[in-house]
């Protein structure tokens, strides 16, 4: 269950890559990426011993 | 095959479940919740729903999203990057939730509803909006022009229905959007923005629209056509917190109202003005649209779509000959447009029947009411469908008001008899009595009657359905005889009741006649100010206990006031609701 | 090499760290070890609530700044490269254009295929 969720949530990475080709969005890309991979942190954090450091922000 | 629909993380989340293309069940989650225009993933909601078709979530064969969030993500960067750097503020704001929440659905989709494995589809917001209308009107074809403040980019847009297709042909993209127009009006009048814009729709008859010229000349560049651009020098929801700006201000001569201050012509005669200027847009969409399409018949939805005094004058005023406007036209309609777009569109699906009433939601049998009276310790009596019908015509005739519950709750933001406070139209002071005593609320709002449709005509200038209370008419002028729901202006928004859609109601109705010669009631909805509408017995109960109301119908059980034991609260109920 | 060995390196390399990474090192580990003790002896304590009620503010602090240097390296470029290319992304210029209706872009990828992602 836990490797379907991390695949699901790793998912927008090529979601977002496939938006910014079909919709030729480029210029998105550093501001997306740089917030995805904030999220990814976040997200894959959450509920672990580091915690602390992670879940209070945002 | 079953399709669940959801739409959520804005404002009015809400699912709906759809059978074979028959929507089987629809609810808002605030209304299990408790808290209004509940905006989180609606957990209980689904719950209902599949309870209600008697599935669990492993029996779903789609599940649909109602918009498409990398496109409103790539709208709100891109109004960032547009207004840097003056956007921080509202960049700070709602990142963090993208980051926590939004960017993430399908992951908190398939969570919610473990254990379904199929497919998750997305639909754009319009198209969500225009299916929500367009598959359950009566219509085999219509145009459709749905009206909001904004969705992924669009903020309007106008297609074609037929069949089990929709075709969107153009479309208005923000920041140029009359539903934020309004919003932005409501803001600047004091009232609060995704919720109360009706206020000010009920204000406008109060004041003259004396700004109409200056705003079309400095504000709103409305060509024949019914599109339009901002002047968003005047605003400031593109980059900020606030709806408007200091040069709004300057514009209007003052700042905004503070809320819940006393209000003059001032206020009276914007209200007016940014009405007469939503109307017009409307209204010339409507025409340019019927120009495009030639169809006479119109499928309306989007937040804007509950403006009826609009949508009133788009049937008297249009070459449209057919109004069917979504009763849930804001955005907790999208959960049954994107089911029905997944189910008739994507799976080219013949359509089920037209919706000929809006009761989707929750319902109660006399056993479970019971139970939870006896429970609460309340004192009622059990009455035959003709005692409730005919006690509660009586009691309303003698100037009690009465809260009134039965079969399954609507869906939608009207009450619509299911979850209703009845009163006697008759009464010239019983709008004060249900606006400072009962709902809690503003004294210059108005209450709407709900009229047999048989007699709808011969009361009131109009000449179609209002099922959905989303029409105003003028009532005729022999029949001034109800000010409790006639507004200023002589107008009033009705609901026209029939016995195939709501047999009890229509019953009521015509027993209220029989004693009074007035084929009409009061309805207004069954909360306090800020309060969803009620759901279950307890919240029904809790409700008439709080309020001044008289009795209380819950299904065949008649409850009186003074009979009741005292209510014991640990908190102060007015604390509960923030006001809306 | 044996653990022994191993610990003993770790322990080298870490005396030569300069004392301000030593004391943050030792800050985070604490705050680590006082995470896993709640969790381990009092996950409801009222303690635990309080601990995290401070870590989410010392957290709300951190996220202004990082929101901010994002704000500034990512937005405030790609918005100064539209201003030097004259280009609005939310097309604000008054115009007098005879309809200011846009065609509505059906995605490209086609409606079945469109619908299973998010854009």
């Amino acid at each position: 269950m836990a490797f379907e969720e991390s695949r699901e949530k790793l998912g927008i990475i090529g979601e977002l890559w496939a938006f910014m080709r079909v919709r030729k969005k480029w210029w998105l890309g550093p501001i997306v990426m740089m917030l995805a991979l904030l999220g990814l942190l976040v997200i894959f954090t959450q509920g672990s011993a580091v915690a602390p450091f992670i879940y209070t922000l945002f | 095959m079953n399709v669940l629909g959801i739409s959520c993380f804005y404002h009015d989340s809400a699912a709906a479940l759809l059978r074979d293309g028959v929507v089987v069940a629809a609810c808002q989650e605030e209304r299990l919740s408790r808290k209004k225009h509940d905006q989180d993933f609606p957990a209980r909601a689904v719950k209902y729903v599949l309870k209600q078709g008697g599935i669990g979530p492993g029996d779903l064969d789609a599940v649909g999203f109602y918009d498409k969030p990398l496109l409103k993500f790539e709208r709100m960067l891109s109004t960032y990057i547009a207004t840097f750097p003056r956007s921080f503020g509202s960049f700070r704001k709602a990142m963090p939730v993208w980051i926590k929440e939004k960017l993430w659905v399908p992951s908190i989709i398939r969570k919610e509803l473990r254990p379904y494995k199929g497919p998750i589809l997305f639909a754009e917001h319009h198209m969500s909006h225009a299916a929500s209308c367009f598959f359950v009107s009566p219509f085999e074809e219509a145009a459709i022009l749905t009206v909001d403040g904004v969705g992924e980019w669009a903020t309007a847009s106008f297609g074609v229905g037929k069949g089990n297709d929709i075709t969107l042909f153009k479309e208005i993209r923000f920041p140029h959007s009359l539903g934020l127009l309004y919003s932005a009006f409501t803001y600047y009048l004091g009232f609060k923005v995704n919720s109360a814009e009706y206020k000010v729709m009920g204000l406008a008859p109060y004041g003259k629209p004396v700004h109409v010229d200056r705003i079309m000349k400095e504000i709103v560049h409305l060509n024949d056509d019914g599109s339009f651009k901002l002047n968003m020098k005047y605003f400031s929801y593109d980059y900020g917190l606030t709806m408007t700006n200091g040069a709004f201000s300057d514009f209007f001569g003052g700042p905004p109202r503070k809320p819940e201050t006393w209000m003059t012509e001032r206020e009276f005669d914007i209200a007016a003005s940014i009405q007469k200027v939503c109307e017009e847009v409307v209204l010339r969409m409507a025409r340019y649209i019927h120009e495009q399409t030639r169809l006479t018949r119109l499928c309306m939805a989007g937040g804007v779509a509950l403006n009826c005094v609009a949508n009133g004058r788009v049937i008297r005023e249009t070459p449209f000959k057919e109004l069917f406007v979504q009763p849930a036209a804001g955005d907790a309609g999208g959960s049954v447009g994107v089911a029905h777009y997944v189910y008739n569109t994507l799976g080219k699906q013949p359509r089920g029947p037209a919706w000929t009433h809006a009761y989707l939601g929750p319902e109660y049998d006399d056993a479970e009411i019971r139970g939870y009276l006896d429970g609460a310790g309340a004192t009622y009596r059990v009455l035959s469908d003709a005692d409730v019908v005919r006690e509660t015509a009586r009691l309303i005739a003698d100037g009690n008001v009465i809260g009134w519950f039965q079969g399954r709750m609507e869906f939608g933001p009207r009450a619509l008899g299911g979850r209703s406070i009845l009163a006697d139209p008759r009464d010239p002071k019983m709008r004060d009595t249900l606006n400072m005593k009962i709902k809690f609320r503003e004294g210059f709002r108005p209450f709407a009657p709900s009229v047999l449709a048989d007699k709808a005509s011969e009361w009131f200038e109009i000449d179609c359905d209002s099922p959905y209370m989303l029409l105003v008419a003028q009532v005729r002028e022999g029949k001034r005889c109800i000010p409790s729901v006639t507004h200023v202006d002589n107008s009033a928004r009705l609901q026209t009741v029939t016995r195939e859609a709501s047999p009890l109601y229509y019953d009521l109705i015509g027993e209220f006649e029989r004693l009074t010669g007035v084929p009409v009631v009061i309805n207004t909805s069954f909360n306090v100010r800020g309060e969803p509408i009620v759901c279950t017995p307890h919240d029904a109960y809790l409700c008439f206990m709080r309020t001044n109301m008289d009795h209380l119908v819950l299904g065949h059980h008649l409850l009186e006031k003074k009979q009741q034991p005292p209510l014991r609260e640990d908190v102060d109920w007015r604390t509960q609701y923030e006001l809306d | 090499m044996n653990l022994t060995e191993y610990v003993s390196r770790l322990g080298a390399r870490l005396a030569h760290l300069p004392t301000h990474t030593k004391v943050l090192l030792a800050f985070a580990t604490s705050v680590l070890l006082v995470e896993l003790a709640f969790r381990r002896f009092g996950p409801r304590s009222k303690a635990y609530a309080r601990w995290t009620k401070g870590v989410e503010a010392v957290g709300a602090v951190w996220t202004a700044v990082l929101l901010s240097i994002v704000y500034l390296v990512s937005v405030g470029p790609v918005s100064v490269f539209m201003k030097l290319t004259r280009k609005d992304l939310l097309d604000r210029a008054a115009g007098s254009d005879p309809t200011f209706w846009k065609a509505h872009e059906p995605n490209p990828l086609g409606a079945l295929a469109a619908a299973r992602h998010q854009f």
